[in-house]
């Protein structure tokens, strides 16, 4: 009983210190710092060269619209290189990136010679590149037209080595689940961050869209071809475990808030368990392989981010208790109370966002209730197959067929550079 | 973590280019298993005999050649010697039998023999020393692979040294944490070089790499199985603690993780199904064994206890009673046998004060009598007339005369005194009536409820009333405390009958019953106690609710309301105890059971 006490008493502590964390010191600390404003930056002297990597499986005809939002970059054309890297996508991906390639041939398509996940397929692409700067960027994402500009601006005006931009939803009317995401990935941006941009060590800068120093990315690459979980290759997650070892190597990740790209978020509730069971793994060995290397963050940082692991575990403990004494009314208010807040937070900002990315607040509301039931059950599921070499993205495992043998057949398609694989 | 001597070796190798190696023979499999076991330390290429390794030597150099010559039968001896005269490879390593050592030992140009069986280990130490050799040109120190293996050791022993070596390799290679751009840009170009030059090393063996695993699994049949024996040691010797520890803990973890999910999968289900369970079914009950620690037993035994006092009470108070109506009893014995006794002493005091009034009125009339006949006789003074009629006839002397006067004199004198005594004995009389006249007032009024008014009489018979005053008062009384006590008992009976009978049916109840023995009851919610009626049977499941089987009857539905706490949702429950006739008492032990049928039905 004393046991269950203090942790009672442990699990208070957490939650007041993340929720300090995020929406006291990190809005605190966000207005406070001008980096965050609107139109902070400078151009350089000389635009930097950048390479678009864009790793795609399985994701069908919406790397046309990829495609296609990446011939609006304001960017000079000069300076970027866009290649997309096919990692033996299974159904016709292959065919769609061909003719994105044939409309815009100045856009470069790789395939591996097999399916070796999407960091390594990064890894791989970048090995072979020379330009001064990687942006990674996922397949199913649209950019706004100036968003490398604004990336590279910032981060060359913040001299930090990675810079994420912001993602919100482009399906946001989709679904009843797409709405509720697409205010929560709004919230996200807007206060989960807050606190590690402050001080430089965004922990996770999401695959989406994040800018790379191309020396940051070969710092690490290393440990991202080495990533594995007790002997198994761990293919998920890997913008969390690529930005944090960069961030272990003294390296400085920041957010942009002026840069935006908008995602596909699962439609429907296999696609976003799957989600949330990649997440969860994702946070968890992410906790666990940081371990060793904790001296290296910054203090506050550091806190924060150890509350919030340690959070990952104990919630859904708090909640499996109050569920097996069926106390769900107090959990539940509180619940209501906060995504009731975040809703209204949301409906008076979503202006900021364009029309295709608003929703109505109010499908947050159902949040307070998916929220307990996913950490309750996809929590321990995740604790127990963190041994996983899933993708786990769309296409579920499907993609872990051997294609070997169809890639060796498969000749190289577009302007892909000289040694490459394909 | 300790590293062992070979990979102080590997490690620091593989900081730099990977070692070039050309394997020679059939054991291709194994070998290059060993040289892949560390990523690009070592790249091994394979040719199958001296011949073609020396056509692969004019076309691309190599750090190392291992040439595995164990096979009697093989015919690439002389190619051997030319390889090694021709000078293309600057280490030749030749792995042979015993017998053939001393053969190969002799040829120029071999740097080392290994005689089979052999350390896998000593392979690539010799591989390495042999590559270290060629960097050192020539070093006498680190000819001996033995003494290097020392120095190593020493340096690895050295923890500090080493960890400071890897941060001063990794500061070379990444520069520091937070070093300026520029200088992690400088170290990094050195590193693109050397991750370029990997590349072009891993492309260009790409394809060989997909003809090697062809090769190998071609070649399978012609590994020497001792050779493979030595291959997984040196697979043991290379692996440092955790990484011989890493598939234990993979295993463990998988397997942990299988059980936990799966307990917990069948955990959420089991609750579910026990939630809907609960939220449809009104037939579960809980049971329990009623006994004197019971909150029900505590207090029926309080109660009983407190029956038993009052029982004890009562019987004392109408014992009592008792014995006051068998004092009063006695005391209106004694009253009536008092006023029995007294009456017949004022009887008595009657007839004895009627017979001396009787005697003395008697007495007054004899006395009156002797005045009357005396007087009749003495009338007109006779007795003196006589005498002196007789003295004046002196037919009496002068003194008889004298004497005769004188006797006269005297009996009037006796006569007065008669006179006195018939006065006397008339005061007596009337005394005696006056007594009479007491006593018998005092007998008319003994029979008398109570005593109003007596006529006064002298002292000596006040006691008499008195006492009859007081046989009465007891009498009285008497009645009055046995009235008293009859009624008293009569009440205080009514009530120890009340009091034993409600001893009697607390005694009978289970919860009674439990104070004795423990009982086996069912808590029945008010929800479910519609379903509860004497004879229906009972059923006790496996898991609460799956494969049932009948464990008794419902019995006798014990009064007054308990409470229990719900088995799933923990909330309180308010309902009755039934009593269950159970077969078998362990079934009572359970945490549920179920009335009227099988909660699924079997």
């Amino acid at each position: 009983m004393l046991a269950v006490t203090a942790l009672e008493w442990m699990f208070g502590l957490l939650v007041l210190i993340v929720f300090t964390n995020r929406y006291v010191f990190g809005s605190l600390l966000r207005v406070a710092d001008k980096r965050t404003e609107q139109g902070y930056g400078k151009d350089p002297e000389v635009w930097p060269s950048v390479a678009i990597v864009v790793p795609v499986f399985c994701e069908g005809k919406d790397v046309l619209e990829t495609a296609n939002s990446f011939a609006d970059l304001d960017y000079p054309r000069d300076k970027l290189t866009v290649v997309f890297v096919d990692d033996c996508s299974t159904d016709d991906t292959m065919e769609y990136l061909e003719m994105a390639v044939g409309m815009y041939p100045w856009m470069q398509l790789r395939q591996n010679p097999h399916n070796m996940g999407k960091r390594l397929g990064i890894k791989e692409a970048v090995l072979d590149l020379d330009t001064d700067l990687v942006m990674s960027v996922d397949s199913d994402v649209i950019v706004e037209p100036n968003v490398v500009t604004q990336l590279v601006r910032h981060m060359y005006t913040t001299g930090c080595d990675a810079v994420g931009g912001c993602v919100f939803v482009s399906n946001a009317d989709q679904s009843w689940l797409t709405r509720m995401q697409a205010v929560k990935y709004w919230i996200g941006y807007h206060f989960l961050k807050n606190l590690e941009n402050a001080f430089d060590h965004v922990m996770c800068l999401s695959g989406c869209l994040t800018l790379y120093k191309r020396e940051a990315l070969l710092a690490v690459d290393k440990d991202v071809e080495s990533r594995t979980f007790l002997g198994d290759e761990v293919k998920y997650g890997e913008d969390r475990f690529l930005t944090r070892k960069i961030v272990e190597r003294g390296y400085r990740t920041r957010l942009c808030f002026n840069a935006r790209c908008y995602t596909k978020a699962p439609p429907n509730m296999a696609a976003y368990l799957n989600q949330q069971l990649r997440w969860r793994r994702s946070n968890m060995i992410d906790l666990i392989t940081a371990i060793p290397h904790l001296n290296r963050f910054n203090a506050f940082v550091l806190i924060h981010y150890l509350s919030m692991g340690t959070l990952l575990f104990f919630y859904p403990w708090f909640l499996t208790s109050k569920m097996m004494e069926l106390d769900f009314v107090m959990p539940m208010i509180w619940h209501a109370l906060l995504v009731t807040i975040f809703a209204l937070a949301y409906e008076l900002n979503k202006h900021e966002l364009p029309e295709f990315a608003q929703t109505s607040g109010l499908w947050f509301l159902v949040m307070a209730a998916v929220f307990p039931v996913i950490y309750v059950t996809m929590t321990p599921l995740a604790l127990f197959t963190l041994g996983t070499t899933s993708w786990e993205t769309r296409g579920g495992n499907k993609h872990n067929v051997n294609t070997a043998t169809q890639v060796s057949l498969r000749p190289a398609v577009g302007s892909a550079p000289p040694g490459g694989p394909a | 973590m300790t590293s062992t001597p070979y990979l102080t070796l590997v490690e620091r190798r593989a900081e730099q280019s990977p070692l070039k190696v050309l394997f020679v023979g059939h054991a291709l499999g194994g070998v290059t298993k060993v040289f892949r076991r560390k990523d690009e330390a070592i790249a091994c290429a394979h040719e199958s005999s001296v011949e073609l390794a020396i056509a692969q030597l004019e076309t691309e150099s190599y750090d190392c050649a291992l040439i595995d010559q164990r096979d009697p039968t093989d015919s690439d001896k002389l190619n051997l010697v030319s390889l090694a005269a021709s000078g293309m490879i600057s280490s030749l390593i030749v792995l042979t039998t015993e017998e053939h050592a001393e053969i190969y030992r002799c040829i120029p140009g071999v740097k080392e023999v290994l005689e089979a069986p052999v350390d896998p280990g000593m392979i690539i130490k010799s591989i390495l020393h042999a590559a270290d050799s060629n960097e050192d040109c020539g070093d006498a120190d680190h000819s001996n692979p033995d003494e290097e293996d020392e120095n190593t050791t020493a340096a690895t022993s050295e923890g500090s040294t080493e960890t400071d070596d890897e941060n001063a390799s990794q500061a070379e290679l990444y520069g520091p944490p937070n070093a300026p751009a520029q200088l992690r840009t400088e170290s990094q170009s050195e590193r693109d070089a050397d991750d370029k030059k990997e590349a072009s090393a891993e492309e260009e063996n790409a394809d060989e790499d997909w003809l090697d695993e062809e090769l190998v699994q071609a070649e399978k049949s012609n590994v020497t199985k001792g050779f493979e024996a030595s291959i997984e040691k040196v697979k043991e010797a290379d692996h440092s603690i955790w990484k011989r520890f890493v598939p234990l803990a993979n295993f463990l973890y998988k397997k942990t993780a299988v059980i936990v999910l799966s307990a917990l999968f069948l955990t959420f289900l089991f609750y579910g199904v026990m939630i809907v369970f609960f939220m449809t079914s009104t037939g579960w009950t809980l049971p329990f064994e009623l006994s004197r620690g019971h909150m029900l037993v505590q207090r029926a035994e309080r109660d009983l206890g407190q029956l038993k006092l009052r029982q004890n009470q009562v019987r004392e108070k109408l014992f009592v009673a008792e014995s006051e109506l068998a004092t009063a009893e006695r005391n209106l014995r004694d009253g009536e046998l008092l006023l029995s006794i007294s009456r017949r002493t004022v009887e008595q005091e009657i007839m004895e004060n009627t017979a001396l009034r009787s005697e003395v009125v008697a007495h007054i009339e004899r006395l009156k009598e002797v005045i009357n006949e005396f007087n009749r006789l003495n009338k007109n003074d006779g007795f003196g007339s006589d005498l002196n009629s007789a003295y004046r006839k002196r037919l009496i002397t002068k003194k008889s005369l004298h004497a005769g006067t004188l006797a006269v004199l005297e009996t009037m004198h006796r006569i007065a005194a008669v006179s006195n005594e018939i006065a006397i004995k008339t005061i007596e009389r009337d005394r005696v009536d006056r007594r009479i006249a007491y006593l018998k007032s005092l007998q008319e009024e003994a029979v008398q409820p109570e005593i109003r008014t007596l006529v006064s009489a002298g002292a000596d018979l006040v006691h008499l009333a008195k006492e009859i005053i007081q046989a009465k008062n007891t009498i009285s009384f008497a009645k009055q405390e046995i009235a008293t006590a009859k009624t008293k008992t009569t009440h205080l009976s009514d009530s120890l009958a009340v009091v034993q009978g409600n001893i009697k049916s607390i005694d009978t109840t289970p919860v009674g019953r439990a104070i004795q023995a423990p009982v086996n009851v069912l808590f029945v919610p008010y929800d479910n106690l519609s379903n509860y009626r004497k004879g229906e049977p009972l059923y006790q499941c496996v898991l609460s609710i799956i494969w049932c089987s009948k464990a008794g009857e419902i019995g006798e539905q014990i009064d007054g309301e308990t409470n229990a706490v719900h088995p799933l949702f923990g909330k309180p429950l308010r309902g009755v105890f039934v009593e269950a006739l159970v077969d078998d008492p362990s079934s009572i032990k359970l945490e549920m059971l179920h009335v009227g049928r099988p909660p699924l039905f079997f």
